[in-house]
C-alpha cells in the first residue's frame, strides 16, 4: 500500500474543505487516471469538476495516462478564471 | 512574491520602467479591476488564488508567445493574489511595440490567453454574505480519459 498526496485548488478547496488529501493505493506507481478514479469513489462530490480538471506535478501539466509515485504531489487544476 | 504574482498592489510604474524601449512608438496598458456587479449579484470582494509555480511559468510563456506572435518588443503580465476590494486591480498587461495596431492586438490576445490558460481562480464574495467560485475555462489540452 502507498499513500499519494493530492493538492486541491479553487473550487476543490470548497468541495473538500481542505488544502490537500491523501489517497491510499495498492501500488508504488499508478497512472494519474487510476488515482482520480479512486478519488472520485471517495469524494463523489468532486465528480463533475473532475471531468474538466487538468493535473500537474510541480509546474508541469500532465496527461491522465502519465504515472505518479508517492514521492510526488499531484495538483488538481479545475477550470481557470483569472483576469479581470 | 515573484515577478508575476503579487499579494500587494500591482505596480504599474515599475512595469513601465522595466519595459522602457526607445524603439517603441506605442504603449498599450490593460488593467482588470474588481467590479461591483456580476451576473446580477452585488459583489463585495474577490479572493484570487493560484497554483503559483504553474501560474508563474504560464504567465512567462504567454509573455514570450505574445512577443513572438505579434512581433512586439515588450510584453509584461502581472496578477494579484489574495482578497481584493471593489476597484482594486487584479491584472495588468503592458505591451510596447513599434506601432499601435500590433500593440492593441497583442494586449488583447495576451489578456484573453491569461484568462484561458493561467491557473488562477476567483472566489467572489457578495454583499449578501455568501461566496462562490466562478466557472472557468478547463485546460482542455491535458484532459483525456475523463473518469
Amino acid at each position: 500500500m502507498a499513500d499519494y498526496q493530492i493538492e486541491c485548488y479553487g473550487v476543490f478547496k470548497r468541495l473538500t474543505q481542505v488544502d490537500s488529501l491523501k489517497i491510499t493505493m495498492g501500488a508504488e506507481e499508478v497512472q494519474i487516471k487510476e488515482l482520480l478514479d479512486e478519488l472520485q469513489k471517495q469524494y463523489p462530490e468532486m465528480t463533475d469538476t473532475l471531468k474538466v480538471t487538468a493535473c500537474a506535478i510541480g509546474d508541469e501539466l500532465l496527461s491522465r495516462e502519465s504515472t505518479i509515485t508517492p514521492d510526488k504531489t499531484l495538483a488538481l487544476i479545475p477550470p481557470v478564471s483569472g483576469g479581470q | 512574491m515573484s515577478d508575476y504574482l503579487f499579494d500587494t498592489d500591482l505596480d504599474l510604474h515599475a512595469l513601465l520602467a522595466e519595459t522602457e524601449d526607445e524603439s517603441c512608438g506605442a504603449l498599450v496598458i490593460f488593467g482588470g479591476a474588481v467590479r461591483v456587479n456580476n451576473e446580477g449579484r452585488t459583489v463585495d470582494s474577490i479572493d484570487y488564488s493560484a497554483h503559483n509555480a504553474l501560474a508563474e511559468k504560464t504567465l512567462r510563456e504567454v509573455e514570450q508567445e505574445t512577443r513572438d506572435k505579434f512581433q512586439v518588443a515588450q510584453c509584461r503580465l502581472v496578477h494579484r493574489i489574495g482578497k481584493l476590494a471593489l476597484g482594486e486591480l487584479s491584472v495588468l498587461v503592458v505591451v510596447r511595440a513599434g506601432h499601435r495596431p500590433e500593440a492593441f492586438e497583442a494586449a488583447r490576445w495576451a489578456i484573453d490567453t491569461v484568462k484561458k490558460r493561467v491557473p488562477i481562480w476567483k472566489e467572489e464574495f457578495y454583499q449578501s454574505g455568501d461566496s462562490e467560485y466562478l466557472e472557468g475555462t478547463p485546460l482542455e489540452s491535458k484532459i483525456s480519459d475523463r473518469p
